[in-house]
């Protein structure tokens, strides 16, 4: 019986999914006529630039990777009740983990690249960590603190590749390239944007947060923290200790898109790491139900998007950023999405009256 | 070298300037419980309406007219989806925040057919000055500091101080509070509670409007992307680090504000310290006194929570 409900309410969700994404792309396709590109041809350039070439799926591939991650980021937490709208900071500070071990230690391949992770997450999971343990100890709200810890690392990461230890060149706002050995094997060596491995860590940490949601303890009590903490505290479950671990593992999510973008795709951090990624995270989660397989079509949506900016820009004569507004429709929708049948519901009642 | 000179403080005022119109704003929303995360959206758009309204019609009150419009708009989509549909009120502010960077950049080629910022400077708002002053003692300094500013910076005091008014000595300050802190009870007295949370919500739209008109068309005569560049975040954490109330947001912006331009001014010099670490500082003092360190701040106690009304 509730095996039943559970899987009318995921094909529901995914329903929901599917209207958010297509009254978007209406929106997207409306601002882009009145804009004066065609509706043709925008959804040609949409296509072209996002599957129908080989640079195209290439692109849209590596916008994938740090997506799933920054999904994640926001989806496991959610799973606990918690926002973790931190993913910017967290996902900036564990590139600099990745990328102080591929500058500065020189070891075989695996090693390194094992290294690099361990830094990256640690990084990730303290810039997780702190706001949940203020949650836990005060009881300050996580989204608050989340966004303080966005800007400090943004700072910090900026006051070391800039005028601090890491800065590569006097001048420039970057640190110098990493080790080879520390570089991500590529899987697909397309010029221009060659896909590396880091997308089998992204579908690998989807995995393991589904493994860990739905077959361990841990998981057991993260979700009964979200679902109502004070009937989980009266069943013997350490509701603070569950928000710390939540923020940790958002953490960890968000750290390492820093490290496979690091790794994977830059090889290098700059001033103008791409931090809009962790809010295009949020939408991913939203989108994706907050389930660690949703999100994985989820990115691959919005990162197909993104890939085809420039051909939107080019060929169909559409500002680019249509695709934010597209962005912002679906998490406004998704928003809704709680509240629109219990409206219906009250509705129906009241028709019965 | 002298850093601490009058043109450091009157940095210092224009800097602070946005961040007093926002902070204020945040308040307006979350003491009546709405939690506003949108407010960075809202600054942006607002600085781009304002350039809008005043290339359209070369003036530019009529530009900050526009700028408090769509704050308004905007203001009431995150009323509808929080207050209405009692959707969950981050979500809600962080689809205003992306949904306004992607508006302002689609608008800024198709209205201006250029991209990053627009070309030629629109009318911009006056600058006061007052000549008479600096015939009197100290007043070339005072001069240097607080005058030659547009008027949207004399008129943030008046808003601190009609708003300290509103909160506390009159019946809406008083139905403002009572819904933030308890709307059971605020409804049992009679409060219509959504109505009160419309109103701080919109209101706080059309102040963050006026903040980003302030930048785009006070400071600069330009809208250039992504120019509230965190200020509504600053200015959130200004209401915080001000515990909620008029004056306490006035004085945290300034401090942010002193923040901010001592780090521009640092920056190129030799001094040891980083001109980064400055503008750190308002985020970790905000997280510093949230945590109960110094003085504790805690919001409204129903801040955040959407209310349904009892059916009867």
């Amino acid at each position: 019986m509730e095996d039943k409900t559970y899987g009318i309410e995921s094909i529901k969700g995914f329903l929901f999914s599917l209207l958010a994404v297509i009254i978007a792309l209406l929106v997207g396709v409306g601002f882009a006529i009145v804009s004066g590109g065609s509706f043709l041809n925008t959804l040609k350039a949409l296509y072209m630039g996002s599957f129908g070439t080989k640079l195209g799926l290439a692109a849209t591939l590596n916008n994938t990777v740090p997506l799933i991650f920054t999904g994640l980021a926001v989806a496991l937490p959610f799973k606990a009740g918690l926002f973790n709208i931190g993913g910017a900071g967290q996902m900036y500070i564990g590139a600099v983990g990745a990328v102080i071990i591929g500058l500065y230690v020189n070891l075989p391949p695996l090693i390194e690249i094992s290294l690099a992770f361990l830094v990256g997450i640690i990084f990730g999971a303290l810039w997780g960590f702190i706001p949940g343990y203020l949650k836990a100890k005060t009881g300050v709200h996580e989204v608050i603190n989340t966004i303080m810890m966005n800007y400090i690392a943004i700072y910090l990461v900026r006051y070391l590749v800039s005028n601090g230890p890491l800065n590569g060149m006097i001048g420039t706002a970057r640190t110098k390239i990493i080790h080879k050995s520390a570089q991500l094997p590529i899987l697909w060596n397309f010029p221009i944007n060659p896909v590396s491995a880091g997308i089998l860590f992204a579908i690998a940490l989807s995995f393991i947060f589904y493994w860990l949601l739905e077959y361990t303890s841990i998981g057991f009590e993260l979700k009964a923290t979200g679902q109502n903490p004070k009937a989980a505290s009266y069943t013997g479950i350490n509701v603070n200790k569950n928000i710390v671990i939540a923020m940790v593992l958002g953490g960890i999510g968000a750290g390492l898109a820093g490290v496979c973008f690091t790794l994977g795709q830059t090889h290098f951090v700059s001033n103008d790491f791409p931090v809009e990624m962790a809010f295009t995270g949020i939408a991913v989660a939203l989108l994706g139900r907050n389930n660690p397989f949703g999100v994985i079509p989820a990115a691959f949506l919005f990162g197909a998007l993104q890939a085809s900016n420039l051909q939107l820009q080019l060929y169909a004569n559409v500002p680019k950023d249509v695709v934010n507004i597209m962005q912002g429709v679906v998490i406004l929708f998704v928003a809704m999405d709680r509240i629109i049948p219990e409206l219906l519901a009250k509705r129906a009642r009241r028709k019965k009256a | 070298m002298n850093i601490l000179n009058t043109t450091l403080f009157n940095q210092m005022i224009v800097a602070a300037t946005p961040l007093i119109y926002t902070s204020i704003g945040g308040l307006y929303s979350e003491r009546t419980g709405v939690v506003n995360i949108g407010l960075e959206g809202m600054m942006l758009s607002g600085a781009f309406f304002a350039v809008w309204g005043s290339y359209l019609t070369g003036n530019p009150w009529i530009g900050v007219l526009f700028a408090g419009a769509i704050g308004a708009i905007l203001g009431i989509i995150h009323a509808f989806l929080s207050i209405t549909l009692r959707a969950d009120q981050i979500i809600s502010g962080t689809a205003i925040n992306i949904f306004s960077t992607g508006l302002t950049g689609y608008l800024l080629i198709v209205i201006f057919k250029t991209h990053g910022s627009t070309r030629n400077p629109v009318a911009q708002l006056p600058y006061i000055h007052f000549h008479a002053i600096e015939k009197l003692p100290f007043g070339k300094t005072i001069s240097e500091v607080f005058f030659n500013q547009t008027p949207l910076v004399y008129l943030s005091l008046v808003l601190v101080i009609l708003t300290w008014i509103l909160l506390y000595k009159t019946p809406l300050g008083l139905h403002m509070r009572a819904v933030g802190e308890n709307p059971e009870a605020a409804d049992n007295m009679g409060i219509n509670v959504y109505r009160v949370r419309y109103f701080g919500v919109i209101m706080s739209g059309i102040l963050a409007g006026i903040a980003g008109a302030q930048l785009s068309i006070g400071v600069l005569s330009q809208f250039v992307q992504g120019m509230s560049s965190g200020r509504g975040f600053i200015a959130l954490a200004a209401m915080i680090f001000g515990k909620w109330t008029p004056w306490g947001a006035f004085f945290a912006s300034l401090l942010f504000g002193f923040g901010e331009a001592l780090a521009s001014n640092l920056q190129g010099t030799s001094l040891a310290i980083p001109n980064q670490f400055f503008l750190m500082i308002p985020f970790i003092l905000t997280m510093v006194v949230l945590a109960g360190f110094v003085g504790r701040s805690t919001p409204p106690a129903a801040d955040g929570k959407p209310y349904e009304k009892e059916n009867k």
